[in-house]
């Protein structure tokens, strides 16, 4: 069994989750999220004083969008194992992950458009801006799909010493219900809800980074014990 | 001390209800719902006077129809439990009851919102509807999801209607409809009962 190419793939994960994470927090200052309240003037000021953190940001963003592939394709194989013949949920998981992925390319595009032009109106750059801030937040919708499959796929093994831990799957039900609410950021400027809310964005984004660091221990645990090798029925 | 009686008070004591992962999810949820109730103080605090006139606009006689249907519902749901321990036919007709109150309890909650949306408060209209809208939004999400465990529990019934699958799937399916429950009672109380400000 390909234990290394199994473990580099893990990394995958954490290495998208950081690359991320300095997109949004030293280069484009987004990390608390600006809010939707901002007026036009505002927004591009921002965009202006860190335009070149907006590109290199933008760069980044795409650049975990399609790195992130080894590390899905690990969890794919896990789930692709206890599921079986007929892995319905698994190919679930792997279509709305792929989705997911895309949203978050087009949101590196976003905010690279929004800093693109220094000579561009005000409201094209808040405009661009807004794209991109939807596009980080509002694709909790699919995440809820995919965590929710995620989860059935788990609870469904059978086997005396499941492949995935169960409370593994207990979790990825857990994020995919609370991820939901960032489904509402469309309808608030203000609030729990609003993009920069309690509800819709620090509650989801904690949630996500308990999964993805839970995610890593228990691949890496089933790696360890050669779970995809193991025979029980 | 009779060795008997020493080994079951030692396997009820070790007992974790359902499974222990599951615990993951509820008590994960009752922290974010801590979380959510503490954003909810936090705005009355801030706002009292509107909020509580919006909040008269609640109903609480629907609340109160909620909570006991939700109330029966886990009753149902717990003696279902009982009977499939005794392995009795009744497994299967205790889940559906428990199945019938929780769809009437998503049927008034349709009912309620639409008769505020009928009367101009939404989504979006005032910082309580939000809330309101919202919190039992994600509340009803829980009970759509409960819904579907419930249903799938019926199916894992033999055809006399007793209980084939393994004791804890039904016991931690029991265990998260009971958190459905219990998040509805603190919702009741919180967005229904206590009144604000100057309304009060």
């Amino acid at each position: 069994m390909k234990q290394g190419a199994l473990r580099l793939g893990v990394f995958a994960g954490p290495l998208m989750g950081t690359l991320f994470f300095i997109a949004m927090w030293p280069l484009m200052h987004i990390f608390p999220p600006y809010s939707p309240m901002l007026g036009v003037e505002e927004v591009a000021a921002h965009v202006q004083e860190n335009r070149t953190g907006f590109l290199v940001g933008g760069i980044l963003l795409m650049t975990a969008a399609s790195i992130v592939w080894p590390f899905i394709t690990v969890i794919v194989l896990f789930l692709k194992k206890i599921e079986g013949e007929v892995p319905i949920w698994t190919t679930v998981t792997a279509l709305v992950f792929t989705f997911g992925q895309f949203t978050v390319f087009l949101c590196g595009l976003a905010f690279t458009m929004a800093a693109f032009r220094p000579d561009a109106s005000l409201e094209m750059v808040r405009t661009w801006s807004d794209l991109g801030m939807f596009l980080l937040v509002i694709p909790a919708i699919p995440g809820t799909t995919q965590y929710l499959a995620t989860g059935a796929v788990i609870l469904q093994d059978r086997r005396a010493r499941p492949i995935l831990p169960r409370w593994y799957g207990y979790l990825n039900i857990w994020v995919g219900i609370l991820s939901a609410p960032g489904a509402v950021v469309g309808l608030f400027k203000i609030g729990p809800f609003a993009w920069n809310g309690i509800a819709a964005f620090w509650i989801p984004a904690i949630v996500f980074g308990v999964w993805i660091t839970a995610t890593q221990f228990t691949l890496l645990a089933a790696i360890k014990r050669n779970a995809l090798a193991d025979d029980q029925q | 001390m009779n060795p008997a009686t020493d080994g079951n008070e030692t396997a009820l004591r070790g007992h974790v209800p359902g499974e222990p992962g599951l615990w993951v999810l509820i008590f994960g949820d009752l922290l974010v719902f801590g979380v959510l109730f503490v954003t909810y103080a936090v705005s009355l605090v801030g706002d009292p006077d509107a909020m509580g006139l919006s909040q008269q606009k609640l109903s609480r006689g629907l609340g109160l129809a909620n909570t006991i249907l939700l109330l029966t519902s886990s009753w149902f749901i717990a003696h279902a439990v009982n009977a499939a321990r005794r392995g009795s036919p009744r497994a299967r007709r205790l889940i559906l009851a428990a199945l019938a109150l929780g769809t009437a309890f998503v049927g008034v909650k349709v009912v309620e919102w639409g008769g505020h949306i009928g009367h101009g408060d939404t989504l979006n209209s005032s910082s309580f509807f939000t809330f309101y809208f919202m919190y039992t939004g994600i509340h009803l999400l829980h009970v759509l999801i409960g819904l579907g465990v419930l249903t799938w529990l019926a199916w894992q019934c033999d055809s006399s209607g007793a209980w084939t699958g393994p004791f804890a799937v039904l016991e931690g399916s029991a265990v998260f409809w009971h958190l459905v429950d219990l998040l509805w009672v603190m919702l009741f109380a919180l967005l229904y009962l206590l009144r604000h400000g100057a309304a009060v």
